[in-house]
């Protein structure tokens, strides 16, 4: 009986390691692998801090305490959209229709054509494209509607 | 910008024909016809920009494909129109400080004025005539005209102030009355050109540096401004002609450069490109717009800093 148990509990964590060791480079991969996405919005905004960008967003805080302004850009991939901010007032991003970038250890790698390394991007939001594209319909039927509520009284002076 | 109906929308003009019968309807009633107001949703923007490469000299070859606008942070590459703006006509006017505040400079000030205008009779299709060039000067409470487009020809050196400077500076009210003066002045098809000399301080005007800013992109006035600050001193003057410069789609030339800016503005005409796209947004209030590159991050364009809707 305990030699029956042993072999059970050696068998899983034989299989605990293979699923570890199989898993592991996908897992790598995914976040390193070539992505494609475009970037749809660009607006220049607080820089974040050196460190930690990501965090802080998250704690909902913690803005950069000088007054330079970073480009901030939203890129939408296949799955996902990212919002993405630059390091300084001068790490743009050349806005063609296709941006290619890969992930690496909470920061988005864009590589600019003629420069000699990637550039490195704090990603500050992710969200999954479908709850992405709903909550972009939303934000427009909102907008559209203040837009009547602001214009319609005006038509009905000038029509009185 | 620029902006027109949108001919190809039925339902908007279906809405702007309902909208006409009914205020049509009403007047009749009224028995006023002078109550009319025609409103139209209008859809298309139209800006002009300059574009130059590294070495600071302006792009001829621009493509479509070269460029986004970023209008109010969406990004648009799809344009309904985009081509060379051919501007053959310039209006100029120059507004000099003779406020106390430039009592250190004044003298250069004047110098650099004249060279200014005599460069302006003597480049080759320069596209600004005799009657095209006016001269403003500000101190004490408001700005005076020297000469209203004739300056060449009306020896503009001779009332010039030779007494000095001297005053307070307004130099936001003087914006504003100059932007208006060369939106009524001469073609409407005409690039105007406002070449400020000043240090960028203002004691004592009733408008502000937005109200300045406002009126140069309403009236589609370009700000160049060269600063008559001690080029040895940081002055935050620098700092407000940078960003009248920056916001109306001019330049600002530092102290003791101001030789090729001429050259400069005219060069800077001349690759200059209009682009009109759909509006991507009716969001109410100032739209900016930045423009920048799809490939080659080396190019600068230079362009208004956002129009107003509704306009």
């Amino acid at each position: 009986m305990k030699r029956t148990s042993f072999w059970k509990r050696r068998l899983f964590c034989i299989s605990a390691f293979c699923i570890f060791a199989l898993a592991f480079p996908a897992f790598l991969t995914a976040q390193t692998a070539p992505q494609q996405g475009t970037i749809i919005r660009m607006r220049m905004t607080d820089c974040l801090g050196p460190q930690h960008a990501f965090m802080a967003v998250m704690a909902g805080g913690a803005k950069g305490e000088t007054a330079e302004l970073c480009p901030e850009y939203v890129l939408v991939g296949d799955k996902v959209v990212y919002v993405i901010s630059g390091k300084s007032s001068e790490q743009l991003i050349p806005l063609a229709e296709i941006t290619r970038f890969r992930l690496q250890k909470n920061e988005m790698l864009i590589r600019i054509e003629d420069a000699p390394k990637e550039s490195h991007f704090h990603i500050k939001a992710m969200t999954l494209r479908p709850d992405w594209e709903h909550s972009q319909i939303l934000e427009e039927a909102a907008a559209n509607a203040m837009i009547s509520q602001h214009l319609d009284p005006a038509a009905m002076r000038s029509q009185r | 910008m620029a902006t027109s109906l949108p001919g190809r929308r039925p339902r908007s003009l279906l809405g702007l024909l309902l909208l006409l019968f009914c205020s049509g309807a009403t007047t009749g009633w009224a028995g006023d016809p002078a109550d009319f107001t025609f409103r139209a949703k209008v859809t298309e923007v139209r800006i002009s920009f300059s574009a130059t490469d590294q070495n600071n000299h302006g792009v001829a070859t621009l493509q479509a494909s070269d460029f986004a606008v970023v209008d109010k942070d969406v990004i648009i590459r799809n344009f309904q129109s985009f081509t060379r703006s051919d501007w053959t006509k310039f209006e100029i006017a120059i507004l000099a400080d003779a406020s106390e505040s430039v009592t250190p400079r004044f003298r250069q000030e004047m110098a650099e004025l004249l060279e200014l205008v005599s460069q302006t009779a003597g480049v080759p299709d320069a596209g600004v005539p005799d009657e095209n060039l006016s001269i403003f000067t500000f101190h004490g409470v408001e700005p005076v005209l020297l000469c209203a487009g004739d300056c060449r020809t009306s020896h503009a050196a001779e009332q010039l102030p030779a007494a000095g400077a001297r005053g307070l500076t307004p130099l936001y009210d003087s914006i504003l009355f100059a932007a208006n003066f060369l939106s009524r002045h001469g073609d409407a098809n005409a690039g105007k050109v406002l070449i400020v000399f000043s240090d960028g301080s203002d004691t004592i005007s009733r408008n502000s540096l937005d109200d300045a800013v406002e009126t140069s992109l309403r009236t589609g006035v370009q700000l160049y401004c060269i600063d008559q600050n001690n080029p040895r001193d940081s002055s935050p003057g620098a700092a407000v002609l940078r960003a009248l410069a920056s916001a109306t789609g001019g330049r600002y030339f530092p102290p003791n450069q101001t030789s090729p800016a001429l050259q400069v503005i005219l060069e800077g005409f001349r690759a200059s490109y209009t682009v009109s796209y759909r509006m991507p947004s009716q969001a109410l209030g100032f739209h900016t717009i930045r423009i920048l590159p799809t490939h080659n991050l080396n190019l600068q364009f230079r362009s208004r800093s956002g129009y107003f809707y509704p306009y």
